[in-house]
């Protein structure tokens, strides 16, 4: 199990990671349980909806989408927001950690005395986080297919696979950020702090695009646009916008190793 | 035989800090090299460079007759290193740490690390935040040793553990050198140098100041003395005996500054009664100040 720096990492991650799997379940699976109360109450639950401030809907609930229906539902209530929070703090972490974190603990210098290369190293270290963030991505698929079973939703398993490859791609993309932040300045901090504020910032702009003129042009700009524009399962995967967010983690990634090659790295 | 390191001009620049200046070094295959200097000298910076974890600003490295930035696989392949500010995986256990870096390596032999830990009498199992300073610090010395280097670049190997660890440090290293090892060491500690080196460069602000075969350190060695009498003792009774170099009163008694062999003072302080005597070594700048300063004024 510690064969290299890749085996060593997911070693590493073992705990946590079954924490992180267990409590994504769950949350899945008890939004799931708890969707016939929603439906059975249709009626009202639109009208109080309806009632909200658009911002506040759009932020918290997604945009326009009936959310008595079981597709607007599993977007409003997993999908757009909650998902979407988790998997970006596990995988911003983890990237973070990856070089930036291992240097703040002072144990990269002695790693990069072994005969292995900056390039080698960093590409282990990024498997890592790709290997982490599909295992999750698997966990939550699991739990959203027992959910939306055991409550008869049929959303359609095509479209939860798809969507789910998406939320994978999007966690990828900022992971990845958060990953290339570190290896390029070795601070676990600056790491966490951009790509937080990319990620939020992206989720807010495409959530109050539609009712700002000013955000409007900048939405486009948001990862999150790409991400089924926050409602993977009711607007439905586009193999482009995938394709998108695959390459804004190639281009990272390829600053990641420029970056990490050039450097002095720190005590 | 090619030189296990070579320097030309090295200099690296921090955006405010010195780093190092112009520094020359040579180290021949199979010595003991002491690279002494005080706290934040450049003692650190020079040795990152030799392992390509920082780049020089300017200057030419060889280690083991291959360029440190080009071939620098190579070259870690061929050495073992021990940094100063030893961080290890605290959630690992002496002998996962052990397996992961030999893995990293390839080709260990498990028999010769077994006979390491044997000779430190280090305790595999327990997990690397359970050691002592001490004991991880064994665990250093135990990985950059266990793939049979060539050279080895200890940085402060020493610091901050207790004399005997220290002293099994020096005879470990000791061993390398009769093994044919080179070792190039940092410190910035004279005695330590002295006892373990053959040869000693001391670096000061970034710059080499001079480089010494230790054997003429020890007939020049500066020590500071304490003497209380039983009677008062007037200064000037000492201040032309052979070797004082600088003599004042201290409360009861005199404070000497003796450079080189201590025989003409102790025989003159034979001529009064003496009630205690002490003996220090001299901080770093004291020797810099005693062995070069005469040196300055005369060239």
């Amino acid at each position: 199990m510690l064969r290299d720096a890749f085996f060593k990492g997911v070693r590493d991650l073992r705990r946590s990671f079954l924490y992180w799997a267990v409590g994504i379940a769950f949350m899945v699976i008890l939004f799931c349980l708890f969707y016939p109360t929603v439906r059975d109450s249709a009626a009202s639950v639109q009208k109080l909806i309806d009632s909200l401030p658009a911002a506040f809907k759009n932020v918290f609930i997604g945009q326009g989408v009936s959310f008595t229906s079981p597709k607007g539902y599993i977007d409003g209530r997993i999908l757009s927001f909650m998902s979407p929070l988790l998997f970006l703090v596990f995988a911003v972490g983890l990237g973070a950690r990856q070089i930036a974190g291992e240097e703040e603990a002072g144990t990269l210098s002695l790693l990069l005395s072994y005969p292995m290369s900056r390039r080698r190293l960093l590409a282990q270290k990024a498997a890592v986080l790709v290997v982490a963030i599909a295992a999750l991505t698997v966990a939550h698929f699991g739990a959203l297919v027992i959910g939306v079973t055991l409550e008869h939703m049929n959303p359609g398993y095509g479209a939860l696979l798809g969507a789910n490859v998406d939320l994978f791609l999007l966690a990828l993309s900022l992971g990845t950020l958060s990953l290339t932040v570190g290896a390029a300045t070795g601070r676990h901090g600056a790491a966490v702090g951009v790509s937080t504020i990319v990620a939020a910032a992206a989720y807010l702009v495409n959530a109050l695009a539609p009712l700002s003129h000013t955000l409007k042009p900048l939405q486009k700009l948001s990862l999150f646009y790409y991400y089924g524009g926050a409602q993977p399962l009711s607007i439905g995967v586009r193999p482009v916008y995938a394709g998108l967010l695959l390459a804004v983690t190639a281009v990272l990634a390829a600053v990641a190793f420029l970056a990490f090659e050039r450097r002095d790295v720190r005590v | 035989m090619t030189a296990a390191i070579v320097t030309e001009r090295l200099t690296k620049s921090y955006g405010k800090n010195r780093g190092v200046v112009d520094l020359d070094l040579e180290i021949a295959a199979g010595e003991v090299f002491g690279f002494l200097g005080p706290n934040g000298a450049g003692k650190t910076t020079t040795i990152r460079v030799l392992l390509d974890l920082i780049r020089p600003t300017s200057g030419r490295v060889t280690v083991l007759g291959l360029d440190s930035r080009r071939q620098s696989l190579a070259v870690r392949r061929r050495v073992g290193f021990l940094p100063g500010e030893l961080s290890l995986y605290s959630h690992l256990t002496g002998e996962e740490t052990l397996r992961f870096f030999a893995n990293l390596r390839g080709g260990v032999d498990w028999q010769y690390v077994g006979g390491l830990v044997e000779q430190l009498d280090f305790d595999l199992t327990k997990k690397v935040s359970d050691l002592s300073t001490g004991n991880k610090r064994k665990l250093g010395l135990i990985q950059a040793f266990m793939h049979r280097p060539e050279l080895l670049i200890l940085d402060e190997p020493t610091v901050g553990l207790d004399p005997l660890v220290q002293h099994e440090f020096h005879h470990f290293i000791a061993e390398a050198r009769d093994r044919g090892q080179t070792v190039f060491l940092s410190s910035h500690v004279l005695p330590e140098v002295q006892r373990v080196c053959d040869r000693v460069g001391f670096i000061r602000e970034g710059e080499m100041v001079a480089v010494e075969e230790v054997s003429a350190l020890t007939g020049r060695a500066v020590r500071e003395l304490d003497v209380v009498f039983a009677q008062p003792v007037s200064p000037d009774v000492f201040a032309h005996v052979p070797g004082v170099t600088a003599v004042s009163a201290n409360g009861g008694g005199l404070h000497l500054t003796v450079a080189g062999p201590l025989d003409a003072t102790v025989k003159k302080l034979a001529e009064f009664e003496v009630v205690t005597m002490t003996s220090r070594e001299p901080d770093l700048e004291d020797v810099f100040f005693h062995f070069y300063s005469g040196r300055d004024r005369a060239s």
